[in-house]
């Protein structure tokens, strides 16, 4: 009875309030604002809460530095032995992906001249000999490998030259920057024909000269020369280069152009190329008309 | 007078005291909430599984046995709210259960068991009876059914609330010692 008593004024508000802030809640929850209580609460709570959290972690933290410490270390050497062997992973990979390119050039090159025999070699050194004005390629492979003196060497992108000396495990290769290769060519938008021939003073400026054009010709830069393959020793349409200039050579009255080869002959070592061992004997269209 | 104070400076003391107690309070119990939903929101223990203890509710249950029912009612309300807003399921139950039972702590303090820490540690332990069992019931209602180990969760809750209200007694001891409320 006399806790019956005690009911007053307070406890009435009290229980009021209480009442009304459900009976609001609900209503606010009707409107489709039900939060609205709870994000004020929330508000007043946040620093509190971003307080706590801050400190707790960092406390966590400083804990864990001093009890986890030999897992880090177990951690820490198994993480450091995965890393090698990620590592040599790596560098597998990485041989495999530049031998899949080499191997995907020469898939191009044989899909494009299916008649060629193909061999694949190494670049082992370049060299210039001024006494010969010729630029030199050795390369990894020789007559063991089917490889004979004057056949041509090839990449995906176009003539290198011709095997100019051979051994049983590395031959030679004078490049078409020397001066006495001379290679059949056919500039393939004119039809002119000519011969590309290296010429030693353009070596530093990486050039080979087309000469014996007819004076008539209509030869213009940027058109393509490609082997004419009428000499036996080349095959037929090898892309050699681009004309780069043209100019009229007034005493024998031809034309004469500058060209830039499509391969760039400043091999570095373990550069790969391919000398063709073989392949069918193909003449430009007009020369079969003609016969 | 000598040696007497006008009842204008002493009423200006009282309020003084009062706005003092509320802003102790409110920073009291935004920590207390804080805390409950942020490092303490789950807490393992052997056997019984996870829970949380009600700070909150320790406050209030605090207040009401030590500085009297009106006290205990508005610490109760205040920080029912607060939970609601931290953990609720918007229903808003949480102000009302928290001032009944802080209020009526303060009720039957000097008449069932005497001023101490033990019967506080009682006082709270059958407040977080109700309050846990309210809250069981309510999810319950909701989803249709008791989620398993339910049973176990409450009295981990219980031994919970029980053991991190021992720290919040001493300080609101404390501060009704130094206020003289006691």
């Amino acid at each position: 009875m006399r806790i019956m008593r005690k009911v007053n004024k307070f406890l009435i508000a009290c229980i009021s309030l209480a009442v009304a802030v459900a009976l609001f809640s609900a209503t606010f929850a009707a409107m489709g604002r039900a939060n609205l209580l709870r994000e004020v609460g929330a508000t007043l709570l946040y620093p509190f809460q971003w307080l706590f959290t801050t400190v707790g972690e960092s406390f966590d933290g400083a804990v864990r530095y001093f009890t986890s410490i030999d897992e880090l270390i177990e951690e820490n050497e198994s993480l450091r032995a995965e890393n090698e062997e990620m590592k040599s992973q790596l560098i597998e990979a990485e041989i495999i992906a530049e031998e899949n390119m080499r191997l995907y050039g020469y898939l191009s090159m044989k899909e494009l001249f299916t008649d060629f025999e193909l061999c694949q070699a190494t670049v082992i050194s370049t060299e210039k000999v001024q006494s010969d004005n010729a630029v030199y390629v050795t390369l990894s492979c020789g007559s063991s490998s089917g490889v004979e003196v004057n056949m041509p060497v090839v990449t995906q992108t176009g003539l290198v030259g011709y095997v100019c000396e051979v051994s049983s495990e590395w031959c030679r290769v004078k490049t078409l920057m020397s001066s006495s290769c001379v290679v059949s060519a056919l500039c393939v938008t004119s039809g002119e024909s000519g011969m590309a021939v290296g010429d030693y003073s353009l070596v530093d400026e990486g050039y080979f000269r087309l000469t014996e054009i007819s004076g008539d010709a209509e030869l213009k830069e940027g058109e393509i020369i490609v082997t004419r393959g009428d000499g036996r020793l080349y095959p037929y349409s090898v892309p050699i280069g681009r004309v780069v200039s043209v100019e009229k050579n007034a005493l024998n009255r031809t034309v004469e152009a500058v060209c830039q080869p499509f391969v760039d002959m400043d091999f570095s070592s373990d550069s790969h190329v391919m000398v063709i061992t073989g392949f069918e004997t193909r003449q430009h269209e007009s020369e079969t008309e003609a016969e | 007078m000598a040696g007497g104070r006008s009842a204008f400076s002493r009423n200006a003391d009282v309020y003084a005291a009062r706005i003092k107690a509320i802003i102790f309070g409110v920073i009291f119990a935004c920590a207390l909430c804080a805390m409950e939903s942020t490092r303490l929101s789950s807490i393992r223990l052997p056997l019984l599984g996870y829970s949380s203890p009600m700070l909150c509710l320790g406050m209030s249950v605090a207040v009401g046995f030590l500085m009297g029912e009106s006290e205990g009612g508005v610490a109760g309300l205040f920080s029912g709210f607060l939970c609601e807003c931290a953990e609720g399921d918007g229903i808003f139950i949480f102000p009302l259960l928290y001032f009944a039972l802080g209020y009526l702590t303060g009720l039957l303090t000097d008449r069932i068991l005497g001023k101490n820490l033990a019967s506080y540690l009682v006082f709270l332990a059958v407040a977080a009876l109700v309050s846990f069992g309210a809250d069981t019931l309510l999810t319950a209602i909701v989803a249709g059914g008791f989620y398993e180990n339910a049973l176990l969760s409450l009295v981990a809750g219980i031994v919970l609330t029980v053991v991190f209200s021992i720290p919040i007694y001493l300080l609101v001891r404390l501060y009704a010692k130094a206020s003289n409320k006691q």
